[in-house]
């Protein structure tokens, strides 16, 4: 089950970039009604800080406004992703989770 | 400074110029202080936690089930850097520290831990990310007397020289036990207000942390990295070993820190679950591996890694069977996946005067 933040409508295509199709069972993430495009990481299997760090390197690319998903399987992830997004501006949008698998969507905050 | 004056006066000094500087921040005790030591001179202060592949997070226990009431894992340097204020910069520095790792200069400590051929390393990258940056000088929580191998009075300065800081890198804890740096010479940092912190005992520390109200840091343990505990570095030994050379990747580093490993030969070992958590992780390691289940029966979920034949897998299964609900029972259905491959072995579970307590790792 996805976790109870208020969903959007979901399609199916173009949801991320980089050919990414996430291996869930059921409906794909709900990404929709963020941006136009959406930049993912994947950081499944990593344990912590990696998948920070691969959300680090990825969040340089981006403009201001861009949307970063966080693709996890360390459930540190519900903790250190808000505190990654408060200690660099940027902002939480939501966490969602199906089964072991986490995704953090994150909006990249102004530039310091 | 003493502890008490930092009470009765605990606002910063007004500054004409802001002065920047970067700080190590590994999220212990001693590295919050420094930074914020120098938060209360009115400096500017951003940190740098570098990633190594090795480092001990509490997110490792993630790995298995979390205790229940324990509050969930978190990365330390990252809620030291939120409780202070200061920006973090996480960096991994993992694929260039295999050179540290299995060539270094200095050597290694009581296990694998390269730990003067480490610090340099850091330094030295912290050094190019401060020119990069634009920062005034370094600074890191070290203490004179601390760690056996890169705290000491004789080792200290030997960091510096090598990283090519020499002067530039302030230790505020314990700065009053040594030189002058450029920082305090230049007026940057006002000497008087830095400690003389030495030795292993942590009491100053803590003082120091409740006078400044800080009361939420990880308990003082045997360090930070991996390379420093013995069943690991026992582990990643073994893993050189059989492969007669140093080599490593991020998998199996990362694997050496789950389960229950055995070494059933030279040509192969196991890596057996134990409990719920770890089977998950496992699970997520079987490219390049074999996955092994038992089927009808509860129990763990294990890797076999390195080149096994169809006899070493059938023993891997018998020990899997042993480890899992079914021991008792005169046959266990056991699945090996492989690649695109998937077999069902039929094996019955090893008895305890079978099982050799030497295979463990």
């Amino acid at each position: 089950m996805w976790c109870q933040c208020p969903h959007r409508s979901l399609g199916k295509s173009g949801i991320f970039e980089n050919g990414f199709e996430p291996s869930f069972n059921t409906q794909p993430p709900l990404l929709y009604g963020y941006a136009m495009s959406i930049t993912t990481v994947d950081a499944r299997r990593l344990l912590c800080p990696l998948p920070l760090l691969r959300a680090e390197s990825a969040m340089k690319t981006l403009p201001p406004g861009g949307i970063l998903a966080i693709q996890a399987t360390d459930p540190g992830l519900h903790r250190d992703l808000p505190a990654w997004c408060r200690v660099h501006g940027h902002q939480l949008l939501e966490i969602q989770q199906q089964g072991q698998e986490l995704v953090g969507l994150v909006k990249k905050g102004p530039r310091r | 400074m003493t502890i008490s004056a930092i009470e009765q006066n605990p606002s910063p000094p007004q500054k004409t110029k802001k002065y920047r500087a970067l700080g190590l921040l590994s999220g212990g005790l001693d590295s919050i202080l420094a930074t914020r030591l120098l938060l209360e001179q009115g400096i500017e202060v951003e940190c740098v936690n570098f990633y190594t592949g090795f480092c001990i997070q509490s997110h490792t226990s993630a790995i298995r089930n979390p205790k229940e009431g324990k509050p969930p894992p978190r990365h330390d340097a990252l809620y030291a850097a939120e409780s202070l204020g200061v920006r973090l910069h996480m960096v991994d520095i993992s694929e260039e520290y295999i050179q540290i790792v299995t060539n270094p200069r200095y050597g290694y400590g009581k296990n694998l831990n390269p730990c003067l051929d480490c610090k340099i390393f850091m330094v030295r990258k912290a050094w190019d990310m401060k020119e990069e940056m634009g920062f005034d000088f370094l600074f890191t929580g070290e203490v004179v007397g601390e760690r056996p191998m890169s705290q000491r009075r004789d080792t200290m300065p030997l960091i510096e020289r090598e990283a090519g800081v020499k002067g530039w890198l302030l230790r505020p804890l314990c700065a009053l036990t040594l030189p002058e740096t450029e920082p305090e010479k230049r007026g940057m940092v006002d000497r008087s207000r830095l400690h003389n912190i030495t030795g292993r005992s942590r009491k100053l520390q803590i003082a120091l942390a409740d006078a400044f109200g800080i009361a939420d840091y990880p308990t003082p343990a045997g360090g930070c990295c991996f390379l420093t505990d013995e069943n690991y570095t026992r582990r990643l030994q073994d893993l050189w070993d059989t492969r007669q050379t140093k080599i490593y990747s991020l998998d199996d580093i990362l694997l050496l820190k789950a389960g229950r490993h055995l070494r059933l030969a030279p040509n192969y070992k196991m890596i057996v679950g134990r409990d719920q958590s770890e089977n998950n992780f496992l699970t997520g390691f079987q490219q390049g591996r074999f996955l092994l289940h038992a089927l009808h029966v509860p129990g763990p979920t294990a890797l076999v890694e390195g080149a096994p034949d169809y006899t070493d897998l059938a023993m891997a299964c018998r020990i899997l069977a042993r480890f899992g609900k079914g021991r008792d029972a005169s046959q266990v259905m056991v699945q090996v996946k492989g690649g695109e491959k998937e077999e069902l072995f039929h094996v019955v579970p090893m008895s305890a005067q079978e099982f050799r307590e030497e295979w463990y790792i």
